[in-house]
């Protein structure tokens, strides 16, 4: 079994990337979860980049390691992502989020410094997930479907950067409030169960890249994953 | 002969301590070697059960000196095998030792072994229960039928185990050479009686009574040591007394001066985190400290700005007293303070039912670096980032 190294934020991050590699490969991983403080962005992952490629070094030949970096974008630009939030709506976010840099340029400079700008002499797979926003729009698209810029940017509702970037005392329930509520209308005893339900049995890649340009650059990377089946394709 | 402020001990007697197997000699210094009195200025002092003599110029010294009595020895390394649920764990061990691993991972069965095998530590004869012998010990529950050995070897070269302890240790009893704090706030600011020769209970009990005594008897620089530390920690406090309790002769409760607060506030009105660094400052400063030391959760309720003068403080008791303080954790920023010492931190994991011991040192070595140079990175974050092990292993779901 090939083993997938996964830099993540949550153990829910591992258990959506982990599941996502197995059904868009078709092949099983043995993860080995290696984790970031929350918040602490590209800068922690370049320091954690150097250790991650240390223990990949000491692997065994043939153990297939492959690396899945994961950051939640959080409302930073992004201008490879469509659904990105655009300069002028920008401008309604608290000063908090309105400073902040592009995080998947960042990280794929960051990867470039560290293993070359050809992307074929990588010594192992790389995969970079930014979801724009957080993990929970891409799990709201597959349970709800939709377009991924008509979901709302937060994470809670009652949030002061919600009131602020909505302008109202009330704003709309934001992406932890929806998926809250959808773990419980299907039914599911806690979001682990529910994140599997959604993965293996209605994700469609596909379509889903077609509805999130974030997802699209993540399905982009693991489809040039050697071997990768053609499940997603 | 050796003058210690007007009182001397006798270069034969000094000799008779080092020589005496029996009786466990501690010197002044740990981390001097035994002859330290021939090459330093300061004194070493031993400390006696033995001969009327020196238990004599014991009780002097004492009386100068009582935070330079010593426990007898420090654990350098620790060996369990098949003791509850390690199978065969072994590492080393320093004057002050933080434990980290995943919760149920095996670091209270670690202090355990401790606490178990503590009359084995401390060899001063005193009241209490009979040494366990190894079959008196909890085993693994996957080798009930094989023997059960905690070995520890000590900085004095002796290797002390459960079941070959030296014949002079058969039969002695023992009450607190080891103890296991688990410290409960109520506990440690609750209105005491006072008694002779106090000392704090793994609840941390006896917290105002202890202080109180230090305070009011011969010992007040130890008092004085530990309300310096306090007032440094929670700026808030001014002040730490104690006053009788109306109508209960002999209680005496602990209060504190708060900053702008005119009246002295009782210490059961004080936050839990400040009553827990009370209860950790009393038992350092304690006049009869148990050798060994566990804290478990040691960072409790304290801020992390706080960790770094807690731990240094905890440090540089733990060396110049010789006692042994080995405390458990689950907060990487109290792991960044060993940042220069990775050697002294243990990390407990579960592998197949059983727990292993390795030091962040060990953790550390193992990583072999390439070509490319490694970030800054904070011991407490590699150890959260699962880098060095001890981070609990995530139960996923079954797939649909």
């Amino acid at each position: 079994m090939k083993t997938l190294y996964l830099l993540t934020e949550s153990d829910t991050d591992d258990l959506f990337y982990e599941a996502c590699a197995e059904r868009m490969t078709g092949a099983p991983f043995t993860p080995v979860p290696r984790r970031l403080r929350q918040g602490g962005g590209i800068t922690e992952v370049r320091k954690a980049l150097p250790y991650v490629l240390s223990e990949i070094k000491q692997m065994q030949k043939g153990s297939g390691a492959h690396l899945l970096i994961a950051l939640d974008n959080d409302r930073a630009p992004h201008a490879a992502a469509l659904e990105a939030l655009s300069p002028e709506q920008r401008r309604a976010l608290p000063n908090r989020d309105s400073h902040k840099q592009d995080r998947y340029a960042a990280l794929l400079a960051t990867l470039h410094e560290t293993l070359g700008y050809d992307h074929s002499k990588w010594p192992i797979p790389v995969a970079i997930a930014i979801p724009v926003e957080m993990l929970e729009t891409w799990l709201l698209l597959t349970a709800l479907g939709g377009q991924a810029n008509a979901l709302p940017r937060f994470a809670w509702q009652d949030s002061d950067g919600a009131r602020q970037f909505h302008g109202t005392s009330q704003p709309p329930p934001q992406l932890k409030d929806l998926t809250y509520l959808s773990i419980v209308r299907d039914g599911f005893p806690n979001a682990f169960d529910w994140i599997f339900h959604l993965v293996f049995e209605r994700l469609d890649p596909i379509d889903l890249a077609n509805r999130s340009a974030s997802f699209a650059l993540f399905k982009q990377c693991v489809d040039q994953w050697p071997h990768a089946a053609t499940h997603s394709n | 002969m050796y003058e210690l402020e007007g009182h001397a001990l006798s270069w034969p007697i000094l000799d008779h301590c080092r020589n005496d197997r029996r009786t466990l000699w501690t010197p002044l210094l740990p981390h001097r070697p035994r002859y330290a009195c021939r090459i330093s200025r300061t004194p070493t002092i031993y400390v006696s059960n033995g001969s009327p003599e020196i238990t004599r110029h014991i009780k002097t010294i004492r009386f100068l000196h009582p935070f330079l009595i010593k426990s007898p020895c420090m654990i350098k390394h620790i060996h369990l095998k098949n003791y509850r649920s390690f199978v065969d764990a072994e590492v080393d061990l320093a004057p002050l030792t933080l434990v980290l691993g995943a919760n149920g991972a095996g670091k209270t069965n670690f202090l355990r072994a401790f606490r178990d095998c503590g009359p084995f530590i401390d060899r001063k004869p005193q009241e209490g229960r009979v040494p366990p012998s190894g079959d008196e010990l909890p085993k693994h529950f996957n080798h009930i039928l094989q023997p059960v050995s905690v070995k520890f070897t000590t900085d004095n070269g002796d290797t002390i185990c459960n079941q070959f302890p030296p014949s002079h240790l058969r039969n002695q009893t023992h009450s607190r050479s080891v103890m296991i704090f688990h410290l409960d706030p109520a506990k440690i600011s609750q209105t005491e009686i006072t008694v002779a020769n106090p000392y704090i209970l793994p609840d941390g009990s006896g917290t105002t009574r202890t202080l109180e005594t230090l305070k009011n008897g011969d010992q007040e620089e130890l008092f004085q040591a530990a309300h310096k530390a306090l007032i440094t920690y929670v700026p808030e406090i001014l002040k730490l007394s104690f006053a009788d309790v109306e109508n209960q002769n002999g209680h005496k409760q602990m209060q504190v001066k708060e900053r702008g607060i005119d009246t002295p506030v009782h210490a059961n009105q004080l936050s839990d985190g400040t009553r827990i660094i009370i209860g950790l400052l009393a038992i350092i400063h304690q006049s009869t400290k148990p050798p060994v030391i566990c804290l478990e959760d040691i960072d409790y309720g304290m801020h992390p700005r706080v960790f770094e003068q807690v731990i240094t403080l905890m440090q540089r008791i733990a060396r110049d007293q010789h006692i042994q303080i080995i405390g458990t954790t689950h907060n990487p920023y109290l792991v960044d303070c060993f940042q220069k010492e990775p050697q002294a931190v243990v990390v407990v994991e579960k592998k197949d039912g059983a727990s292993t011991l390795a030091t962040l040192a060990q953790k550390l070595g193992r990583i072999h670096w390439g070509v490319d140079a490694p970030a800054d990175m904070p011991l407490g974050n590699l150890w959260f980032s699962g880098f060095l092990g001890g981070v609990p292993e995530f139960l996923r779901p079954k797939k649909p």
